[in-house]
């Protein structure tokens, strides 16, 4: 009888162990499930990538050096889309030209960066940037001045790229 | 005790030792069930009665043996259960602490801890008590100066007050001599960071500083500047100001 009853003891304990995770799993796949599929999650995640790729492209953008001028395009191209990358490559050798002539040597720092609107499903977002810029041309001093860009991004299979830039108007 | 007698019981004897059946009933009921066995019967009996037992014997050792197999078996079955079920447990246990560390991890998100755009109430209205507050804090009238220092009274904390007096005691100081406008408009307002209580703010503002004797001494000026919020008692303030060095 004794024997029975440890028999049973062990058997009901382990069903009661198999039950209680058995629920926590459900709990837990629950939980899971509602965190990996909330909508707020993901326009916040859209948000954060498009600020991330805003910093970066207007970063890119602003950074060109007329001894490496190719290597500078390339990556204002793949920056950007949309009619700002046709406006780019159309521009591509009048532009290197000039940067050759003048011998300029541009680096930026992005100080602060905001999203201002996220159009989540349609994959287009705008931007404030705030970006620290050094322009640096032969013998001369470097001058470093803040501009104030407004940015429009679009999302592409590659991700958010840079489809406007322009310099906030004043007054 | 008649011949007869003795052959009808013994035939009886045979006939109950052959078959299982039980004995035919008395046909009288003043005759004895059983009558008194003659010697040779009783021998007969003792030697059968001694063959039963060792049959009976083997018979208990082979159940025996039967059952202590058997048990065997039934133990181990009964313990397989459990085990199987304890090992359940294990697996589904494993899976849901990490189901719950993913969860967790997931709602823990830094990405999700910004509100900045996903509330849109709160988005729009630190946007518009920040942008009132820059617009007042940092206009000048040389008429009434005292409405400069009113707004740093009502919108700045902390940090806040000390740089606002910095930034506005260039034109404090010539003010009223020159007769100075100065107006800020915020244009661009993005909320970088919004959590709880907290904000942070990139404003883009277009500035006008004029004189009321001299219109061709009117100037515009870009400011960009970073604004850290708080909100107490029901409403925003300014903790912190950076313009950059513009």
């Amino acid at each position: 009888m004794v024997r029975t009853l440890r028999k049973n003891a062990l058997l009901v304990t382990a069903l009661l162990l198999a039950l209680v995770a058995a629920i926590g799993a459900t709990g837990a796949t629950f939980s899971w499930y509602d965190a990996s599929h909330d909508e707020t999650a993901d326009f916040a995640k859209a948000r954060d990538d498009a600020l991330a790729a805003a910093r970066q492209g207007v970063q890119n953008l602003n950074t060109l050096d007329h001894a490496d001028f190719d290597a500078g395009m390339d990556l204002w191209l793949d920056s950007t889309t949309g009619d700002l990358h046709e406006q780019l490559e159309e521009g591509r050798d009048a532009f290197a030209e000039q940067v050759g002539q003048a011998e300029s040597v541009t680096t930026a720092e992005v100080v602060s960066a905001a999203v201002t609107e996220l159009d989540e499903r349609a994959g287009r977002a705008g931007v404030i940037v705030a970006v620290r810029i050094t322009v640096t041309l032969p013998d001369e001093e470097p001058d470093t001045k803040t501009s104030r860009m407004l940015g429009e991004l679009t999302r592409t299979s590659e991700g958010w790229k840079i489809s406007g830039l322009d310099q906030a108007p004043v007054g | 005790m008649s011949m007869t007698r003795h052959l009808v019981n013994r035939r009886r004897r045979l006939a109950s030792r052959t078959d299982t059946a039980p004995p035919p009933r008395q046909e009288d009921p003043k005759k004895p069930r059983r009558p008194e066995p003659d010697r040779n019967d009783k021998k007969d009996r003792d030697k059968k009665d001694r063959d039963d037992k060792a049959r009976a014997k083997a018979q208990r050792a082979e159940r025996k043996r039967e059952r202590k197999a058997a048990g065997e078996r039934t133990g181990r079955s009964r313990l397989l259960l459990p085990a199987i079920l304890g090992l359940v447990a294990v697996l589904l246990g494993g899976y849901a602490l990490w189901a719950s560390a993913k969860a967790d991890s997931l709602k823990d998100d830094p990405a999700l801890r910004n509100t900045a755009l996903s509330d849109t109430a709160a988005t729009s209205e630190v946007i518009g008590t920040v942008s009132d507050a820059i617009n007042s804090l940092f206009s000048y009238d040389y008429a009434s100066p005292e409405d400069t220092d009113a707004a740093a009274e009502e919108w700045l904390t902390g940090e806040a007050v000390e740089q606002h007096e910095t930034l506005l005691a260039p034109v404090r100081e010539v003010g009223e001599e020159e007769r100075m406008v100065l107006t800020t408009t915020v244009t661009h307002a993005g909320v970088e960071i919004l959590e709880g209580d907290r904000a942070r703010l990139l404003i883009y503002a277009d500035q006008t500083s004029a004189r009321a004797d001299d219109e061709s001494e009117t100037l515009h000026g870009p400011a960009v500047l970073t604004v850290e919020a708080v909100h107490r008692d029901g409403t925003w303030l300014i903790a912190g100001i950076d313009t950059y060095g513009g």
